[in-house]
């Protein structure tokens, strides 16, 4: 499903630190209190989760992976599997305008009465 | 993954792991109790003010894990005070005993977020652990803590220090977790330190003892159990810190007796940090190392306190893994060691 202004970010509170050299980072979630260790691909997911649009964020990574994966498929695959797994963690969360699918047309609360 | 990184020499520029310890006041009496700790805290223990100090340090400088322990950590009245400190910030393991944690204490540690309580419970049965705590009643009154926090779901996990009075009995201690709901289980080595250290003879252990203990286990199904001996023996010192109740920057809870970076009193935690030795400690420069060890921990020549406590030297081999034990009799302590009184 693709949002009309749907972007990802770090859910409040939640604290990042890399461990310089080491390519890693971790992760604390105080609000379901735990500790994630993310490699080095999951944190670059992580940073470009910035109130960013979806579509930025996608053209970032893209633009990061380029030279490191043989398809932009599979950059994709990598990008998804990150995102599923940053916000199944409560470290992100998506946010859409009015959480409204981009189904064409407007839509506003009052056609939920039916008029 | 496919980015990649450039793994460096092992220069971190703060612990990834600080273990901090609030009190030597236990309302227990163990006898292997590596803080000698009395029934009172002492008088020149960390103050409420020094405690928060400390603890906006760690948060300044981007640590996000603290291991809180004691002594008794429940005994601090400013306990919940400091943890409010923490929890927001920090993932907070609470190291305790559980003998003080009724329903409503139990609810307090969720409500305001701690990770996960560690409880010591140091046998199986009654008996053993009771004659380790020197408390009768003890047993009942830390698994009635554990169900408390189980009731609300609290994470758990379960800690018994391997020695002579429990060894023949950690079948029965995965199991007796099981049966409380508790899936992990950390068994640890017995360090030569506090109380222990005098008793060393009642309660260490050969090697063969103990990698018997610990090698005919069958851990219950989804039940995961920690402990340290070969192939997993680390030497951790480079991602660890530790801060005494009185202050002393040490490195790990495990070197008290042997290193003090300095204390917080008079310097900032990060200014410890920089101590030569504590440079040294973490630079991996051991004689020799285990490899499987190596493979599985990332370190190298196992853990430090017991290398240095055995060999007398920073560099030595941990004679408790048997590939680097060189036929050090581990029931034995070097004469250094041993009390003089």
């Amino acid at each position: 499903m693709s949002y009309r202004n749907a972007y990802y970010r770090r859910i409040d509170g939640v604290r990042v630190t890399g461990v310089e050299g080491f390519g890693i980072g971790f992760v604390y979630t105080p609000r379901k209190p735990q500790l994630y260790s993310l490699n080095v691909t999951t944190l670059a997911i992580l940073d470009l989760c910035d109130n960013t649009s979806f579509e930025e964020l996608e053209r970032r990574f893209m633009a990061l992976a380029a030279a490191k994966v043989d398809s932009e498929e599979t950059a994709r695959q990598h990008l998804r599997s990150g995102l599923e797994q940053l916000q199944a963690a409560g470290i992100i969360e998506l946010v859409t305008d009015a959480q409204v699918p981009d189904v064409g047309g407007v839509t506003d609360d009052n056609s939920m009465n039916g008029g | 993954m496919f980015l990649a990184y450039q793994p460096k020499p092992r220069s971190l520029e703060r612990p990834l792991k600080l273990t901090l310890s609030i009190t030597e006041g236990c309302n227990l009496r163990c006898r292997y109790c590596y803080s000698d700790c009395d029934s009172c805290p002492r008088a020149d223990e960390m103050t409420t003010e020094r405690l928060l100090g400390l603890v906006g340090e760690l948060v300044d400088l981007g640590n996000t894990h603290l291991f809180i322990e004691g002594g008794e950590p429940l005994l601090r009245p400013d306990l919940f005070e400091v943890l409010s400190a923490t929890c927001p910030f920090m993932m907070t393991w609470l190291r305790t005993n559980a003998t003080l944690i009724d329903r409503h204490t139990a609810r307090a540690i969720r409500d305001i977020g701690v990770g996960t309580v560690c409880v010591d419970v140091l046998g199986a049965r009654p008996e053993s652990h009771d004659l380790l705590t020197g408390c009768p009643g003890s047993f009942e009154r830390s698994l009635e803590g554990i169900a408390n926090l189980k009731s609300l779901d609290v994470p758990i996990i379960m800690l018994l220090i391997l020695n002579r009075h429990n060894h023949l009995e950690l079948q029965a201690y995965l199991d007796l977790a099981a049966k409380l709901g508790v899936n992990d289980v950390g068994i640890l080595r017995l360090y030569p330190l506090g109380r222990a250290k005098r008793r060393w003879s009642e309660l260490a252990l050969s090697h063969k003892e103990m990698y018997a203990a610990i090698e005919r286990l069958d851990e219950p199904k989804g039940m995961r159990v920690m402990r340290s001996w070969h192939p997993r023996d680390g030497n951790c010192c480079w991602q660890n810190a530790a801060v005494g109740a009185r202050g002393d920057s040490i490195g790990c809870p495990y070197l008290r007796e042997y290193v003090n970076y300095g204390n917080i009193h008079h310097m900032s935690f990060r200014a410890t940090w920089d101590h030569p030795l504590y440079q040294r400690l973490r630079s991996d420069d051991v004689e020799r190392a285990c490899p499987d060890c190596a493979a599985s921990q990332h370190s190298r020549g196992g853990c430090r306190a017991t290398a240095y406590a055995f060999r007398g030297r920073w560099t030595a081999p941990d004679p408790f893994c048997p590939q680097m034990g060189e036929g050090v009799n581990l029931r034995e302590l070097p004469e250094r060691l041993l009390p003089t009184n």
